[in-house]
């Protein structure tokens, strides 16, 4: 057969999202690969310059839909920095609390999303069967499942209620029975393991140097983790080591990545653990938070999938002159055609599964 | 009477024909001047291919009703135990909560009570309504298709998965023929409908059909040759080609009550088997010609409508008769105590069908690369292998 | 912690997937599966669900707070007649207070709505509530706008949360281009204006000079709803973050 090109989106099952993936195979073997992005371009940049500060928090909910704290969240570091707030203690740790939270219900739901990649639907209701439980966990305190517009400028909305920690313990040990179940399922099953062993590699050096962050890095073994390199909240108070994994040394492989993200979920109920244990009792809010703001500011965070930066830019008033959103996907999707190339096309959507796309916040 | 075809033969011969020819021969004469074909018509019927044709017109309208009534149970049985596996509940719909959907439909709000009223059923109409949706969708043909082969494609498949259900018999009692090479029939038959899937997969002028007619072409190629050869065994084993003596053989080499089916000296055939016939039946983890992830619905991606719908049937009645014919070669058929035949048969078949539902929903979807390296390297000596255990067998004992 | 990452035996690879799946089988057949059904059964909601909005009329003083945060626009406040029973039961003489208009209260396009819930956080009364209901599809687009009367509850039915917000900002006054139109006090809806002598002397026509009234503020009662700023008509009165919500007492704010 000649070669030639087949679009996978922007409607297709494989892409997540609204995004078009152009590959040229020969046969069945990809031999180029070209993404394109821009289907879901909402200028959420130019809204929110057109918005007072804290509205904006609404926008960030909305830039990922699987993990809309941690946006929100970065967001409120950058205003924070901004206009010069001190965040109470208690808000810091409620916030690790339920960033960590965030991060558990949106690597479940790239567990669930993944599974019917690979031809296991059965994967899908069960990643979205335990995300529940943690949805339910962060409706508590936010009142949304899953646009929280919880993490405010200047600390959190609300305090989380009495008897949190009991619920949250539960849930936590629920999800860890369920996580060994999930060993057999998909550590130990055969097909699983030759779905995703040796598929989409590529090494350390390459995902330094292609700006991939965050699980997608760490699963190459590099412990790089903005949770510790550049600590905000309350992780600099807790004990943690970023978790690595690898295929062999220093190769990132689908399933690397895939027990990378089932390792974090365990370091961050370890996390919310320490934060319960340690959570003091005080204000959330700052007392008192400008509206306007001049000057510069730019944070950046650990996100569910990578490095989130945003830079704002503030001329006096209230809103901002100039806001300026990284994503760590556009990255990681742009990297995407090194390593897709040479491998079948069955093992497109394994590969752009295991990356954890997430088309909201690299449209923006 | 042996099978439904002499059945229905005598029935044609004995009582429709004589039944229906006066009419015809009254209606040649009524109008003398013109020339009236009924008359040719019923000396047609009268003569053998005239019956012949009466006859196997009854046989398969038998055969698509017992395929379609197991279609639909499959499905449900389907949908319930993955609904099981999946921690839901599966289809909830059923004749009771009729009532309650038709009085919502007349515009009166139903008066929920915890008591009382319930939406909840056993979930068979679920593949009424589902049925419904097939035939009220519009047929569209994309632009660019072939129209010709476009259309005839999914006929050749649903066409020759109808044909499977014929050949393999229920009981000696319930069989739609008796054809002394039926099994070797049944594997001819399966081998028609990758053409039909190749067809429609280049006729659609899509990329997505394309490749997954492909697919379908290289797995089916891949996947006949262990197949036949872990038959070969059995063949062998019971020297004949039919179901019958198939069965017979393996209820005589039963003794003192121990069922000494075929599965237990034959286990590698019996494995290789009903691996084979997975990626025969195109169901995960070898449905690679509709693999949804990456090739949209793949080779039915463009077709559309009642098409679709039959040929969904189609796939459940060619599962269906696979677990008909690896009851037959190895579970020893009908055999049984207590029970009458028939029930025991169906028992494993639906055994068989059950066990592919769950790894259906236990298992992904394997690579294209890999099918075919699991096909030609690892099923095909081990078939062999098999085939000099059952050679074995015939010589010792 | 982590859980082993070696190659299972080929035996155990094929067939562990299944126990799970069997088990899960048999666990959700003769318990009780994860799903409700949904129309008969119903998920128990916090009472920090963000529903659909409703508002406690006796409670509300139409200052317009929600309208002004609302990120999508999609409320605006829509003047009401009150009947005498309502009247009675207003809150805080709201009715009273807004002198030359009529009583304002919100209404809401629910197509645009995103339930962020900002203008129950902003509320400065309570008045805004958002209820456990979701259940809002409609077959029309002009089904989803809600007039203000339709989201009127009684006092006793909601969930009063603590309030978590609040304005930041307050009026000021630049008193050289105000001309004591007392727009501003007709249309405060705290009543915590008071006109009194300017800084800016005026002619009458009978040659007698006497001072223009400006405004005075009570920031201890501004709730920084900014309507006398949309109300001027000489654009005088301007919002302006002020230092420390805290301090109080009726001051003037004098441009520099």
């Amino acid at each position: 057969m000649a070669e030639m090109w087949i679009h996978m989106g922007p409607q297709h099952p494989m892409t997540h999202g609204l995004w078009n993936l152009r590959i040229k195979v020969d046969g069945e073997t990809i031999t180029d690969a070209v993404p394109e992005l821009g289907y879901l371009h909402r200028s959420v940049e130019k809204i929110g310059e057109r918005r007072k500060y804290f509205m904006n928090t609404t926008l960030t909910d909305r830039l990922c839909y699987a993990s809309a704290m941690t946006w929100t969240h970065c967001y409120c570091l950058t205003v924070e920095e901004l206009m010069g707030v001190e965040t109470p203690q208690r808000a810091k740790y409620i916030r690790t609390i339920v960033l960590e939270l965030q991060r558990i219900a949106s690597h479940l739901m790239w567990l669930g999303a993944y599974l019917p990649d690979l031809g296991l639907i059965t994967g899908f209701l069960y990643g979205m069967r335990d995300r529940e439980m943690f949805l339910n966990l962060l409706e508590i305190p936010s009142g949304g499942r899953l646009l929280y517009n919880y993490v405010r400028i200047g600390g959190v909305k609300r305090d989380l209620p009495p008897g949190f920690a009991a619920k949250a313990e539960r849930v936590m040990q629920t999800l860890e029975q369920r996580l060994k179940e999930y060993e057999d399922l998909y550590d130990n099953s055969k097909i699983f393991r030759m779905r995703t062993d040796d598929v989409g590699c590529y090494s350390a050096s390459d995902a330094i140097n292609w700006g991939i962050t965050g699980p997608n890095l760490r699963s190459a073994g590099v412990a790089f983790d903005l949770r510790q390199a550049d600590s905000y909240d309350a992780y600099p108070e807790l004990d943690f080591t970023p978790v690595t994994t690898s295929a062999s040394d220093g190769i990132s492989d689908c399933f690397s990545r895939y027990r990378q993200r089932i390792d974090e979920m365990y370091q961050s109920m370890d996390l919310i653990r320490q934060a319960l244990a340690k959570m003091p009792e005080g204000e959330v809010m700052a007392d008192s938070v400008p509206v306007r703001a001049s000057g510069e500011a730019f944070r950046r965070t650990e996100d569910s999938r990578g490095e989130a930066l945003m830079y704002l830019v503030g001329d006096g008033t209230d809103r901002p002159y100039r806001w300026k959103i990284r994503s760590p996907m556009f990255t990681t999707v742009s990297a995407s055609p090194h390593f897709l190339k040479g491998y079948k096309v069955a093992d497109v959507p394994a590969i752009m599964g295991s990356i954890d796309m997430c088309i909201g916040e690299t449209d923006k | 009477m042996t099978s439904l075809y002499e059945w229905s033969y005598w029935f044609c011969e004995a009582w429709l024909v004589p039944l229906l020819t006066p009419l015809l021969y009254f209606q040649e004469h009524i109008m003398p001047p013109f020339s009236n074909p009924a008359g040719d018509l019923a000396r047609w019927m009268e003569s053998d291919p005239g019956l012949n044709v009466l006859a196997w017109s009854i046989v398969v309208n038998v055969a698509l009703m017992i395929g379609f009534t197991n279609v639909i149970i499959v499905v449900y049985l389907e949908r319930k135990i993955a609904g099981r596996i999946m921690d839901r509940r599966g289809p909830m719909l059923s004749f009771n909560s009729l009532k309650e959907i038709a009085s919502d439909l007349a515009g009166s709000v139903p008066e929920y009570n915890w008591k009382t009223t319930t939406y909840a059923g056993i979930g068979i109409l679920q593949n009424v309504a589902d049925g419904i949706k097939f035939f009220c969708k519009e047929m569209i043909v994309p632009a660019k298709a072939d129209r010709l082969l476009y259309t005839i494609g999914p006929v050749i498949f649903i066409s020759s998965s109808i044909l499977l259900l014929i050949l393999v018999p229920f009981s000696p009692r319930i069989a739609a023929s008796s054809a002394p090479l039926g099994l070797l029939v049944v594997m001819a038959a399966f081998s028609i409908a990758p053409i039909g899937v190749l067809t429609t997969g280049w006729a659609c002028n899509n990329k997505y059909t394309l490749i997954g007619g492909m697919r379908s072409a290289a797995q089916l190629m891949a996947y006949e040759i262990p197949l036949l050869l872990s038959m070969a065994g059995v063949f062998l084993v019971a020297g004949s080609f039919s179901p019958m003596d198939i069965v017979a053989q393996q209820q005589d080499a039963s003794q003192f009550g121990i069922p000494m089916w075929n599965v237990i000296p034959q286990f590698i055939g019996f494995i290789v088997f009903m691996v084979c016939i997975l990626a025969e039946v195109e169901r995960i983890p070898f449905d690679l010609p509709e693999a949804e992830a990456e090739l949209v619905e793949g080779w039915t991606t463009e077709i559309g409508g009642l098409r679709l719908g039959l040929t969904f049937a189609a796939e459940y009645i060619r599962g269906f008769v696979g677990a008909m014919i690896a009851t037959v070669l190895f579970l020893g058929g009908w055999a049984g105590p207590f029970l009458p035949g028939e029930i025991w048969f169906l028992i494993k078949v639906y055994g068989i069908l059950i066990f592919f539902i769950i790894l259906r929903w236990s298992v992904p979807r394997i690579r294209t690369d890999q099918i075919l390296l699991l096909g030609w390297k690892r099923l095909l000596p081990l078939s062999l292998l098999n085939l000099a255990i059952a050679i074995l067998f015939v010589e010792v004992f | 912690m982590p859980g082993p990452t070696k190659t299972p035996s080929l035996i155990t690879s094929i067939i562990r997937p299944f126990t799970v799946t069997i088990r899960q089988m048999l666990k959700a057949t003769f318990g009780r599966p994860q799903t409700t059904m949904y129309p008969l059964e119903r998920r128990e909601l916090p009472p920090t669900y963000r529903g659909m909005n409703a508002v406690i009329w006796d409670l509300c003083i139409g200052c317009g707070i929600c309208a002004e945060v609302c990120p999508n626009r999609c409320l605006k406040m829509k003047p009401e007649t009150l009947d005498d029973d309502e009247q009675m039961r207003a809150w805080y003489g709201s009715h009273l207070a807004k002198r030359k208009s009529k009583p304002e209260r919100p209404a809401i396009n629910f197509g645009h709505c995103m339930f962020c819930g900002f203008c129950e956080d902003y509320c400065p009364t309570g008045a805004m509530t958002m209820t456990d209901f979701y259940e809002m599809a409609d077959t029309t687009r002009e089904g989803l706008i809600y007039p203000a009367r339709s989201l009127k509850v009684d006092m006793d039915t909601q969930p009063k949360l603590p309030l978590t917000n609040y304005m930041m900002e307050s009026p000021a006054l630049h008193a050289d281009t105000c001309i004591g139109c007392r727009k501003c006090v007709d249309n405060c809806p705290t009543n915590c204006i008071i006109m009194d002598n300017g800084p800016k002397e005026r002619e009458k026509r009978d040659g007698s000079k006497h001072n223009i009234p400006v405004p005075y503020f009570d920031y201890t009662i501004c709730i920084g709803c900014s309507t006398c700023v949309k109300v001027c008509p000489v654009d005088c009165l301007h919002m302006e973050p002020i230092s420390d919500s805290t301090s109080s007492g009726p001051q003037l704010a004098e441009a520099a």
